[in-house]
């Protein structure tokens, strides 16, 4: 192992030393048992985090379904909706369009009812 | 390559080598390392406040962390941490906040006399003078008695780097208190 000269070596070993002892002020440090509850708190909010990431998700892909739904339709050819819809080639139109809009209506009250249930049982904390 | 600011990598650790702490475990390993690891922190940012603010999120990650089933580990797994997150700041921060900031730590306290004040005030800008890496290679060293293998687990290099690199930085604390005229008498 390279060293350098005894007594530059010493040198700094006690230069180390000796800032490592010198006389400054204690840091006031943190309760152990206080930081333990912290992190169990941030490890329990990064797991809600975590769980209610899918309902958001469902929330944002059935809000974009809603609005690309109603903007296809509300953008076709100035007719009333309902006599698009009535007047349209296929008979599929009318159940699958409505289908679409229920269930992107559903997953709005689903996300809705799942985030009103966690805000409640924050509340209740 | 080595680059001077970089300490360490990843701190992932394999499912069979790794455990969650209990909260006694964590509360007596704390009372033994918080004082020291707060010293190496001040050290190597150069302040106190941020010492304080690192320490406590070292330790916020240590318990949420899966640690190294030998308990020796835990010591130079803490020091990585904090390490880590040190080298995070100074990433961000850059060279001219952390000289702004060496002189927080540079005021001594009153205790001692004017000499003794001056002599320190000399040490702490000698030591300050040198990289982040090489005062965390040199205070784990000689500050904290880490042997090579437990230095190169805190700062995420090889046993054969922290060979090289401590001997650098050895060298190069030699050449600044030469050149400060910062003798052994000074120690004395």
């Amino acid at each position: 192992m390279k060293t350098l000269e005894p007594g530059k070596e010493s040198r700094i070993h006690g230069v180390v030393r000796s800032l490592r002892d010198s006389p400054a002020p204690a840091p006031e440090l943190p309760d152990p048992a206080v930081l333990w509850r912290k992190a169990r708190l941030l490890e329990a909010l990064e797991a809600r985090r975590g769980a209610s990431r899918p309902v958001q998700a469902a929330h944002w892909i059935s809000l974009a379904l809603a609005t690309g739904v109603l903007a296809a339709l509300a953008g076709s050819k100035g007719v009333s909706l309902l006599g698009w819809l009535e007047g349209s080639a296929s008979g599929l139109v009318l159940p699958l369009t409505l289908s679409l809009l229920l269930l992107g209506g559903g997953l709005v009250l689903a996300a809705g009812a799942a985030a009103g249930r966690n805000l409640a049982r924050r509340g209740e904390r | 390559m080595i680059v001077d600011v970089a300490f360490g990598g990843s701190l992932a650790l394999s499912g069979t080598e790794a455990l969650s702490v209990t909260q006694t475990e964590f509360e007596t390993f704390y009372r033994e390392t918080a004082r020291p690891l707060w010293g190496y922190l001040a050290r190597i940012c150069g302040n106190r406040a941020l010492a304080d603010d690192l320490l406590q999120e070292t330790y916020l990650r240590f318990c949420r962390a899966r640690v190294p089933a030998s308990r020796s580990e835990w010591r130079a797994y803490v020091y990585r941490i904090g390490t880590n997150l040190a080298a995070d700041w100074w990433r961000h921060s850059g060279r001219r906040a952390m000289e702004a900031l060496e002189a927080d730590l540079a005021t001594p306290d009153e205790r001692g006399g004017e000499s003794d004040l001056i002599r320190r005030r000399e040490l702490d800008r000698a030591f300050g003078a040198l990289k982040p890496r090489e005062r965390a290679l040199l205070w784990l060293a000689y500050a904290e008695g880490m042997d090579h293998r437990e230095i190169g687990r805190a700062l995420g290099l090889s046993r054969g780097s922290v060979k090289v690199l401590l001997f650098r930085s050895r060298r190069r604390l030699a050449v600044v208190l030469d050149r400060m005229g910062i003798g052994p008498e000074v120690l004395s």
